[in-house]
């Protein structure tokens, strides 16, 4: 079986995977999975540092969209967008019940050595994920210093606003600032990439007001 | 209803911490209700999402369990869908009224004897504001409580 390549429109494939989950069809969940297990497992893992602990956020956003899948609508973005956001989210959650008796300090300073540029990691051979990877790490590396601190230890780290701020040693309006005016800078670099969502303040003539950048 | 650009700064930095799920409490309880009435705002978590998604793709491949999509398909196989949402109002309604009527009868063991009873399930309602929710819950787990509990202004 090979995997689905994703494009950034919003696969008209996802779309009909919708409907067919909408329509009670349980195997469409089974084609869900296929197509976005790999992805999913590779956020919540890294989020969560913890195989086990990923699975089960995994196990978690998929039958959710089974349960509820009236809840994505297009005005959502993409649904692979939509459903990589679900993954964040409710590894981000489990992160910190995770961690709520435990010290973050040690993981933390991971996490600033990872929200560096890196270099060639392991990548499937396919060509599509080579490309994003690719403008993914030139896009990161464009970013000021502080900008993509703040939005990798939130992204990757799980981390709220005034745990980067603290972590940062800034005030937490400045970590606010930084994370809206990366995430433009962000839009702009990856293009397509970053999906065809527009009319936000990521993009078009308001990106431009504020010295944001 | 979307306040003057210069103020709308403030909420368009929220809207990045929301999608990123790292709004402090208060900015939360005081993003919620505004994302729930300004498109501007809905755009800009839908942009946020896709800057997101965009970023997990220089992840390091990796791959669950087999053992994973089994759980998944019993999991699945146990579980009842949610009826559509309930249309704003009027009569569009009419499509999909008997399927959000169907009650369920779940057989369950009475505590006290253990013996078998039959018990009515009725349709979760629908949660005003839930059109804004990022993560429908699960169980009380995933829920994420609306923050100081304080609807929606509308």
């Amino acid at each position: 079986m090979t995997r689905p390549a994703r494009r950034p429109e919003g696969d008209p494939g996802d779309a009909d995977l919708v409907l067919r989950v909408r329509a009670g069809d349980r195997g469409a969940v089974d084609d869900l999975y296929d197509r976005f297990r790999r992805p999913a497992f590779a956020l919540a893992r890294r989020i969560l540092a913890d195989d086990t602990l990923a699975e089960d956020v995994v196990q978690d956003v998929f039958l959710t969209v089974w349960r509820d899948p009236h809840a994505y609508d297009r005005s959502r973005g993409s649904f692979s967008s939509w459903l990589m956001a679900m993954v964040h989210h409710k590894a981000v959650d489990a992160v910190r019940r995770e961690e709520a008796h435990r010290r973050r300090q040690s993981r933390a300073e991971d996490d600033l050595v990872l929200s560096a540029p890196t270099d060639a990691r392991d990548v499937e051979d396919e060509a599509w994920s080579r490309v994003v990877s690719e403008r993914v790490r030139l896009a990161l590396g464009a970013l000021p210093d502080a900008q993509r601190e703040a939005l990798t230890l939130a992204y990757y780290g799980g981390y709220t606003q005034r745990e980067v701020a603290a972590l940062t040693r800034a005030p937490l309006g400045t970590v606010k600032t930084r994370m809206l005016a990366g995430m433009r800078r962000l839009k702009e670099e990856l293009g397509t990439v970053a999906g065809a969502s527009a009319g936000g303040a990521l993009s078009g003539p308001a990106a431009v007001d504020g010295g944001a950048r | 209803m979307t306040p003057p650009r210069d103020d709308h700064e403030t909420f368009d930095e929220l809207a990045v911490g929301w999608a990123l799920h790292a709004l402090e409490p208060e900015d939360e309880a005081l993003f919620t209700p505004h994302l729930a009435a300004c498109p501007r705002c809905t755009r800009t978590v839908a942009e946020t999402a896709e800057v997101m998604a965009a970023l997990a793709g220089d992840l390091p491949p990796a791959e669950p369990s087999e053992g994973l999509r089994d759980r998944l398909r019993d999991a699945v196989e146990r579980t009842e869908q949610l009826p559509p949402p309930a249309p704003a109002a009027g009569a569009a309604g009419q499509v999909h009224a008997e399927e959000r009527l169907v009650l369920r009868l779940e057989r369950v063991q009475r505590p006290a004897d253990g013996e078998l009873v039959e018990h009515l399930v009725l349709p979760a309602p629908r949660v005003p504001g839930r059109a804004h929710r990022l993560v429908p819950s699960t169980g009380a787990d995933s829920l994420r409580p609306p923050p100081g509990a304080a609807p929606p202004s509308s």
